[in-house]
């Protein structure tokens, strides 16, 4: 279970103070797929970064079963993120130089992994697994990112706008992939999007504007045929 | 385009013109001088020391404008590179509104002001050190005083004519680097058949180490050079201090090969860690450790290093056996490897190494996602 509490973050620009998260407080169960859904600059991915211990918050706490991540070292928050939580990316963020293979090795790799093929064929890159990310297409990509972070098997799987980049039936595609990996292995899915219609495949809707949270309602989820784009 | 503030930052090239001028006019002008001498009338002696040393100044004018000098070109070209890279979409969205590769090239023109400065200075030091050079050189020569005379072809030569060439240079270089479609410089997407491909490891690491070696393949170079010049030039003053070679001489091949390795590996591991960034801020978000991080980056360059400084030794040795032969019929001159030499040369070298790789290390520890990508 993820606690956060009174969670606030600001950015300075020269003089200016932008505050960010303004005193957020949330509860993520284990194994929900929550979405974080609300308009750009409402601080949904900044708070994504700092729950999953990728930034560091300026007050409040976030604690994964009772553990608070914000009290944590450097190395600590390293072994941290190595242990429990995987990224997937709007902009895929893969390595250019390193195969599709070698880019999932890459989240294997921290759990002694070796084989990551079944992970390449289980989002549908059979065959593909000796190809640059240049030699892909941006859903193919995508694929590729997800199975990085899956390999890694986290506890908590973040994912920032994963369809933001891609078309209609790509998006899809990606969508119904991680959800069903999600369900599969019962991971904790946090995914960011501005698309209402991507926030019906969630079990929990929390909406967020201006650094706050104005709504957070359970949802009964639709499927990816379901929904409109 | 390019400021004054972008030049500095290329200040490895001017540093290795400083060098290459230095070593270079400071012989030169020596070994004109000399020629300004009569040998008919010396005795046997004075004429074989007086070939010797005309000898010794063309190798090391060699030397110079062969091996640094052409580091310098490489320099140059990995500056521009750099600059073109880091400025890609600058660049490209220039090229999209309408300016032509040329119109855009022609601003690198600025790069040879670091030729230009590096050039100067290295000049001014070459004439700051004449008189002690002239007087070690003169010591006991058994001809007469060989005496400075300015000639304004030293400076036009080792000053003005490489500046030029260097802007011409890196207008051409940045012509070359420029030719790519204006979308593929603002999204920074690699040239066709231009992605540099994986090299396959034992793990993960070891693919992304080895992958990364290979992926900046001027690098290699650079880290060679620098290791060279602590397993070659660092060492050879040491083996050459059992010449009875003056102190001036020990110091100046000391701190000119001290220097220039330092400044190469510092140029060679900074653009690495820019170049890398991306990487190393996603293992470092997946949870892989700063020290993990260090070693996929710089770990590939310590065999490099390994083989730079074993070609350096080797190198040191052929160049005084050449110095032996030059002055057999003046001095005997027997060689003796100088174990505390190799020792201590290869200590600053590995001292070197580490102290830049922790630089780096300390940097890498601040690097996010965010800032990163």
């Amino acid at each position: 279970m993820i606690t956060v509490n009174l969670v606030e973050k600001s950015y300075r620009n020269g003089d200016v103070e932008h505050k960010v998260l303004k005193g957020i407080s949330l509860t993520i169960e284990t194994g929900e797929f929550v979405v974080l859904l609300g308009p750009s600059g409402s601080g949904k991915s900044t708070f994504l970064n700092c729950i999953s211990g990728l930034e560091r918050i300026d007050r409040g706490s976030v604690c994964y079963d009772g553990t608070d991540i914000t009290r944590m070292k450097e190395r600590e928050l390293t072994a941290f993120r190595r242990k429990k939580t995987a990224f997937v990316f709007q902009a895929y963020y893969l390595m250019p130089s390193l195969t599709a293979e070698m880019n999932v090795r890459m989240g294997a790799n921290l759990v002694g992994k070796k084989d990551v093929v079944p992970l390449l064929e289980a989002v549908g890159l059979k065959g593909k697994e000796k190809k640059y990310p240049s030699q892909l297409s941006g859903g193919e990509q995508q694929r590729v990112s997800i199975a990085r972070a899956i390999a890694k098997e986290p506890e908590v799987l973040f994912a920032d706008e994963p369809t933001g980049a891609l078309d209609e039936e790509t998006g899809r595609n990606m969508l119904r992939y991680l959800i069903a990996l999600q369900r599969e292995r019962k991971i904790t899915l946090v995914m960011v999007t501005h698309n209402e219609n991507i926030a019906c495949l969630a079990d929990r809707i929390v909406r967020m504007n201006s650094g706050r949270i104005i709504s957070d309602e359970k949802n009964s989820p639709k499927t990816v045929d379901e929904i409109g784009w | 385009m390019i400021t004054i503030k972008d030049l500095r930052k290329a200040f490895g090239l001017s540093f290795v013109v400083l060098c290459a001028v230095y070593l270079g006019a400071l012989f030169e002008s020596f070994r004109l001088d000399q020629l300004e001498l009569d040998p008919s009338a010396f005795d046997e002696l004075a004429k074989a020391l007086y070939e010797a040393q005309l000898a010794q100044a063309k190798m090391m004018n060699i030397i110079a404008l062969g091996v640094i000098g052409a580091f310098a070109v490489v320099t140059l070209v990995f500056s521009v590179s750099k600059y073109v890279d880091d400025n890609r979409a600058n660049m490209g969205i220039l090229k999209a509104i309408g300016y032509t590769d040329f119109q855009i090239s022609v601003k690198f023109v600025l790069f040879g002001l670091n030729a230009l400065v590096g050039g100067l200075v290295g000049y001014l030091a070459c004439l700051a050190t004449v008189p002690a050079f002239y007087a070690e050189m003169n010591e006991g020569s058994g001809y007469p005083a060989v005496t400075f005379s300015f000639r304004l072809s030293v400076p036009l030569f080792y000053v003005v004519v490489p500046a030029v060439a260097f802007s011409l240079l890196g207008v051409l270089f940045a012509y070359r680097k420029l030719k790519r479609s204006p979308l593929d410089l603002i999204r920074g997407t690699e040239r066709q058949g231009k992605t540099k491909k994986m090299k396959e490891g034992k793990t993960f690491l070891s693919t992304l180490r080895k992958t990364v070696l290979f992926r900046h393949g001027s690098l290699i170079l650079f880290v060679g050079f620098a290791a060279l010049c602590f397993g070659g030039t660092v060492q050879m003053s040491f083996s050459m201090d059992g010449f009875g070679v003056s102190p001036m001489f020990f110091w100046m091949m000391f701190l000119i090969a001290i220097l220039l390795g330092v400044s190469v590996l510092y140029l060679a591991f900074s653009f690495l860690f820019q170049a890398n960034k991306e990487y190393v801020s996603l293992l470092k978000a997946f949870g892989y450790s700063d020290a993990e991080c260090v070693k996929a980056l710089f770990g590939g360059y310590v065999s490099v290093s390994v083989i730079g400084f074993a070609v350096g030794t080797v190198y040191q040795i052929g160049i005084i056996y050449l110095i032996i032969e030059l002055f057999k019929d003046v001095a005997e001159l027997t060689y003796t490897f100088s174990v505390n030499g190799f020792f201590i040369a290869l200590g600053l070298f590995v001292f070197t190494f580490a102290v830049i790789a922790l630089y780096f290390f300390k940097k890498l520890k601040l690097l996010t996602l965010k800032k990163a990508w």
